[in-house]
Order: structure tokens, then C-alpha cells, then sequence
């Protein structure tokens, strides 16, 4: 019961916030500012999001997340995959040490490499680009993507490798024809937690980029607060909106999520 | 189909040999079987031939041709593993069309050679289902189809039958041993049970600590093993080894059994005997070439030793035996119409034509 009652409050604690968004995205302005926030709307306000989906700008922020995501995410997995294939089934001299210095990779702030990554992209002229969130988001994400890919992979069974390779198949058809099609559980769970890491990203995109064409989505809702006021309304609407690629993301691969995420778990 | 030839073959995993300096001729469509303990080096054989594990020295050739360093796509063979490797998320029939695809034939030439293969294995109904699908049986069908259709030179099985409940590893051998004689194909297989390295091949290899240590035909090694360790590692039950004393009384040889000479057998004479006259020797005798009787009349001296019965194992067409003699277990295949029960009182019997002489130092088998 003590377990019900808490998991209810944590429940509530984490609903809160989003609850407290739907219920701004239905109201004008004016309701809110009343100090109605966490009220029932009075009436079906969809205001907000007629001006969210009709700003000239939401459209290039959603193009411009999309033109981050979808690479960035797409690079650190295939990346992730043919590392974790190496360390798993081809290891050498070394391996295992290269292994731990690249997984380490993931205990590392990334504030502590702001600076160096701001001149760095500064000196090759890509600042107010997409290209640094790209190349960054791919490179940060390679460490957990290794982790995960190189542990599905020792699950499954050398047998097979060696069967298909005794068939006639090289290295790479082992993988592309035998390994990846049994880890789709493993690669369902890398693409949407990448996916949605990548598209939530605040940081990076605040640091590369300065004019309005470049910024993603999450520094869009954050541009649309209003020159004098707090455009509460319109900023709930922009945020339901924008989570709804992500939300999209993992009720698609929701079959295979959580059988991904207790993977290796168990023998057998 | 190939002939297969090691020379001096070795392999090394680090300081461990695992394969030391093997020399074996696999001839055309013969069917090899590597048995031997875990650890013998007869999976490693397998796999060198295979291609999956490199050569320390030595060399392997097929057909005359050297293919050390020719990767195991080059080589020309299937192999069946133990796990049966099938891929799961692939039908019965892309599993068995993997490698046929992978070598650019033809579709229709893909699926007439697949059902054939399903026929020939009875499999034909179960093309569109996936490995998860199957029963161990018949997972073992499918992997043997994927060895099939590829129409490889050589067949490489590596404990295929392990997996399986004992009624279906007896179907399944004699449905091996069908399949070889209908295909001819060169066959080297990998068990650790001497049944079934008995049952299917043309030669036994005989394999303990990375060396071949009898090669041939199954009956000749079955009855004339080189040493204690083939002797006892083939047939079930093993053979029964008891301590005795070779002794000569007016040149006539005769073995004490027991510590206190507590049986005496008798023996023909024997040149390569002379040197071990009154040294401890041990005896090798099958439990078949002990035969029980309820009494000891009419038995010609120097042939029979008294068997206490302790336990008693009823197998339906045969009974077990079993009782103790200076501290070895004997067993004796007994009539289970003389309804043995513990504690019977029977006289064993000896088949002296039979009779293994073994060198208590080296284990060498000195005399039949």
C-alpha cells in the first residue's frame, strides 16, 4: 500500500509539468495571466494552436530539428553498430582497453568541452550551422550506442556467425543479414532514446547557433515568449507540439522498448 | 566430395596445445567419426578443417590441395553445429537458401535444390515456419537441409545429436546413416558418445589429449582397442578392468585374480607374455564376455571366478550385473530369464578368447 501510495505521488510529481502545459496551451493569455494556470480552461481555447502551426518560423525549427535528428541519430547508431560488432565478435590485441576508453566517453560533462568545441567549430567557419549539432550529437552518442550494440551482440550466439560465414558470407553480410535483423530490440531502443536525446537538446543548439533560420525546435519555444510578456499559451502549445515527433518515435518501437531495455538480463 | 588429408596438424591456444602433430586420411565419401573426451581436441579438429580456427603448423588438404589459409567460404563445405545455428528470424526455407543465395544461384535453381532437401528429410511441411517454431528434431532436420543443399565436397557435424532426448538421437542417427549412403558425400563427424560414433562410421578416429590415439574401422577398435583409455571409452557398458598376477606353473600361463589370488584364469601360451611373468598386470573384459550361471558344475577349471551380485540393472531384453572384485567394479550383461536379485551367489564365467592383457604402467594393451 506505502509502495502504491508513493508510486501514485511520483506519478503525479512527474505528470505535473505536462498537465500544467495542456492546461496553459488551452487558454488565452489573458485567462493565465488572472493567475488561472492550473484551472480547467473556461472553454475550448485552440488559439494557441492555430498561431503555433501558422508561425512562418515553427515550420524552419521543425525542419531544422528534423535535418539534426534524423543524421545525428542515424550516424551514432551505425557507428555504434559496427563498433559494438568489432568488440563483440571480432576482438584484438587491445580491444577491450579501446572498448573501456570509448564507453568512458559517456561520464564526461559536456560542458567541460564547450569551449573547445565553440573554436573549434568557429575556426572551420560552421558556427550558425547545423553541421556542430550534427557531428557532435553522432560523436557523443557513439559511446552509449557502442555499450548497447557490443552487449546485444555477445548475446547472440557465435554458432551463427560461423554458420553463415561457413555458408559463404563475409564479416559484413554477417551482420547486415544475420546479427541486425536479431537486434532489432537493441536498435529500437537506441533510436528512440538518440532520437529523442537529440531532439530535447537545449545545449548545443543555444551554443552553435545565433540566427533565427538555424535555430531547432527547443530554442524556438524559448524565442517565442514574447518581447514584453510571457507568452505562456503559445509556448504550452509550441511544447505539445514539438513533443509529438518523439512521442511518435516510441509508440513505434514501444514492441520491442521494453524487451530491449531488460536484454541480457536473463540467459536464454 | 573430397578426400581429406592432415599432416602433422597442430594447433595451439596461446601456450595450451590443443592438437598436437595429428596426421589423418579422410578418403572420398568415407564417414569419419573424431571421438573422444571434452577437451581431446576433436572440436578443433573440426574446425581447422573448417577454416573457423587457424593451423599452428602442419596442413590440411583437400583433394591433394593445400587450403590452410583458404578461408572457409573457399573451401567447399557445410558444416552442422551442435546449436543447430539456425538464424531466427528466418524461415525454415530462407535458413536452407542462405548460402545458395549468398552464392548467386539462380532462384528457381534455389528452390528446387530446397525441396529436394525437404523431401529427402520430410521437412517439405514446414518451409514457411521459423526455427522458434520447431521442435529440437526438427530443428535438426532444417540445419542438416542447409548442409544438404549447398551440395558441399565434405559434411562437417559437431555434436549434432547432443542436444537431443536419447529416442530421437537413435532416429536421428539412423537417418544420418541413411542420408550418407544415399549422398556418399565425405563426412567428418564430431561426438562424445561412443553409441553414436559406433553406429555411423565407416572409421573411428579415437582422440585424448590432442592426439589421435586409434584410428579404424568400429568393430576393430571396438575388439581390439590399443590401450586402457580406448578400451575403456568405447562401448557401454565400459569394459571392466581387474588387477591380477601373470603367473607360469609348468610353462602353462594362468592369471590370480584379485589380492588374494582369489580366482585363477587360465591363459594359452604366449611369447609376448614371457617378459611380465609374475608382474602385476590388469585384465580388460567386456561385460558381454562374462556369462552367468547360477553354479559353478560343469565349468572347466581355470575359466570362472565366483560374481556376488550387489546391484542388479534391468534393461527389458538384458540385465545388468553388478558386483565388486579387490576394489573394481565388475558389470556383466546377464539373461534376465535367471531373474538376478542383490545378493545372488553366481559364478562369472570368462570368455578367455576375449580377454584384454594390459601393462599396468603405460596402459598399452600387451595381448588378446
Amino acid at each position: 500500500m506505502v509502495v502504491f501510495v508513493c508510486l501514485c505521488v511520483l506519478a503525479l510529481l512527474f505528470l505535473a509539468p505536462t498537465l500544467g502545459v495542456i492546461l496553459s496551451s488551452l487558454k488565452s493569455t489573458r485567462e493565465i495571466a488572472f493567475g488561472a494556470l492550473w484551472t480547467l480552461p473556461g472553454g475550448l481555447y485552440l488559439e494557441n494552436f492555430r498561431e503555433v502551426l501558422a508561425h512562418p518560423s515553427v515550420k524552419t525549427y521543425f525542419a531544422n530539428t528534423f535535418l539534426v535528428t534524423v543524421p545525428a541519430t542515424a550516424g551514432s547508431i551505425g557507428l555504434g553498430i559496427l563498433a559494438g560488432y568489432v568488440f563483440s565478435k571480432l576482438p584484438f590485441r587491445g580491444s577491450e582497453l579501446l572498448f573501456l576508453v570509448i564507453v568512458s566517453g559517456m561520464f564526461f560533462p559536456p560542458q567541460i568541452v564547450l569551449i573547445p568545441l565553440f573554436r573549434m567549430f568557429s575556426g572551420l567557419g560552421l558556427l550558425d550551422t547545423l553541421w556542430p549539432m550534427i557531428i557532435v550529437h553522432v560523436a557523443m552518442g557513439i559511446p552509449i550506442c557502442t555499450l548497447l550494440m557490443r552487449n546485444f551482440f555477445a548475446t547472440v550466439p557465435n554458432a551463427l556467425r560461423e554458420a553463415a560465414i561457413v555458408e559463404g558470407a563475409n564479416e559484413w553480410q554477417v551482420l547486415t543479414r544475420v546479427a541486425l535483423p536479431i537486434s532489432l530490440p537493441a536498435l529500437a531502443v537506441l533510436a528512440t532514446l538518440q532520437f529523442t536525446w537529440i531532439w530535447n537538446d537545449f545545449l548545443w543548439p543555444l551554443i552553435f547557433t545565433q540566427s533565427d533560420e538555424k535555430r531547432t525546435i527547443m530554442l524556438g519555444i524559448v524565442s517565442l515568449k514574447g518581447q514584453y510578456s510571457v507568452a505562456w499559451g503559445i509556448q504550452g502549445a509550441l511544447s505539445l507540439v514539438a513533443s509529438l515527433p518523439t512521442l511518435i518515435v516510441f509508440l513505434f518501437f514501444q514492441r520491442y522498448f521494453i524487451k530491449g531495455m531488460t536484454m541480457g538480463a536473463i540467459k536464454g | 566430395m573430397a578426400a581429406i588429408e592432415l599432416r602433422n596438424l597442430s594447433k595451439h591456444f596461446g601456450d595450451v596445445p590443443a592438437v598436437r602433430g595429428i596426421d589423418l586420411a579422410i578418403e572420398d565419401g568415407e564417414f569419419i567419426v573424431l571421438v573422444g573426451p571434452s577437451g581431446c581436441g576433436k572440436t578443433t579438429t573440426l574446425r581447422m578443417i573448417a577454416g573457423l580456427e587457424s593451423v599452428s603448423s602442419g596442413s590440411i588438404s583437400f583433394d591433394e590441395e593445400e587450403v590452410n589459409r583458404l578461408p572457409p567460404r573457399g573451401r567447399d563445405i557445410a558444416m552442422v553445429f551442435q546449436s543447430y545455428a539456425l538464424y531466427p528470424h528466418m524461415t525454415v526455407f530462407a535458413n536452407m537458401a542462405f548460402g545458395l543465395r549468398l552464392s548467386g544461384v539462380e532462384r528457381a535453381q534455389i528452390r528446387e535444390r530446397v525441396r529436394a532437401a525437404a523431401e529427402l528429410l520430410n521437412i517439405s511441411e514446414l518451409l514457411r515456419r521459423r526455427p522458434r517454431e520447431l521442435s529440437g528434431g526438427q530443428r535438426q532436420r532444417v540445419a542438416m537441409g542447409r548442409a544438404i543443399v549447398r551440395q558441399p565436397r565434405a559434411f562437417l557435424f559437431d555434436e549434432p545429436l547432443s542436444n537431443l532426448d536419447a529416442n530421437l538421437r537413435a532416429q536421428m542417427r539412423v537417418e544420418i546413416k541413411r542420408l550418407h549412403s544415399q549422398l556418399r558425400t565425405t563426412v567428418v563427424y564430431v561426438t562424445h558418445d561412443q553409441v553414436e560414433a559406433m553406429t555411423l562410421a565407416d572409421r573411428i578416429v579415437v582422440m585424448r589429449d590432442g592426439v589421435i590415439v586409434q584410428s579404424g574401422p568400429p568393430e576393430e577398435v571396438y575388439r581390439r582397442p590399443v590401450d586402457r583409455f580406448v578400451a575403456g571409452f568405447i562401448g557401454a557398458p565400459k569394459m571392466n578392468f581387474l588387477p591380477a598376477r601373470l603367473v607360469a606353473e609348468n610353462g602353462a600361463l594362468s592369471l590370480q585374480v584379485g589380492e588374494d589370488g582369489q580366482a585363477e584364469i587360465r591363459l594359452p601360451s604366449s611369447d609376448a607374455l614371457a617378459g611380465k611373468i609374475g608382474e602385476e598386470v590388469e585384465i580388460g573384459l567386456r561385460p558381454e564376455h562374462l556369462a552367468m550361471q547360477t553354479s559353478g558344475e560343469g565349468i572347466e577349471p581355470g575359466r570362472s571366478f565366483p560374481f556376488p551380485v550387489e546391484v542388479v540393472e534391468p534393461l527389458g531384453a538384458e540385465t545388468l550385473v553388478f558386483t565388486t572384485i579387490s576394489g573394481a567394479e565388475v558389470v556383466a550383461r546377464c539373461d534376465p530369464g535367471l531373474h538376478p536379485r542383490p545378493g545372488d551367489r553366481f559364478t562369472a564365467v570368462v570368455d578367455t578368447a576375449q580377454l584384454h592383457l594390459i601393462d599396468p604402467e603405460n596402459g598399452r594393451v600387451l595381448a588378446r
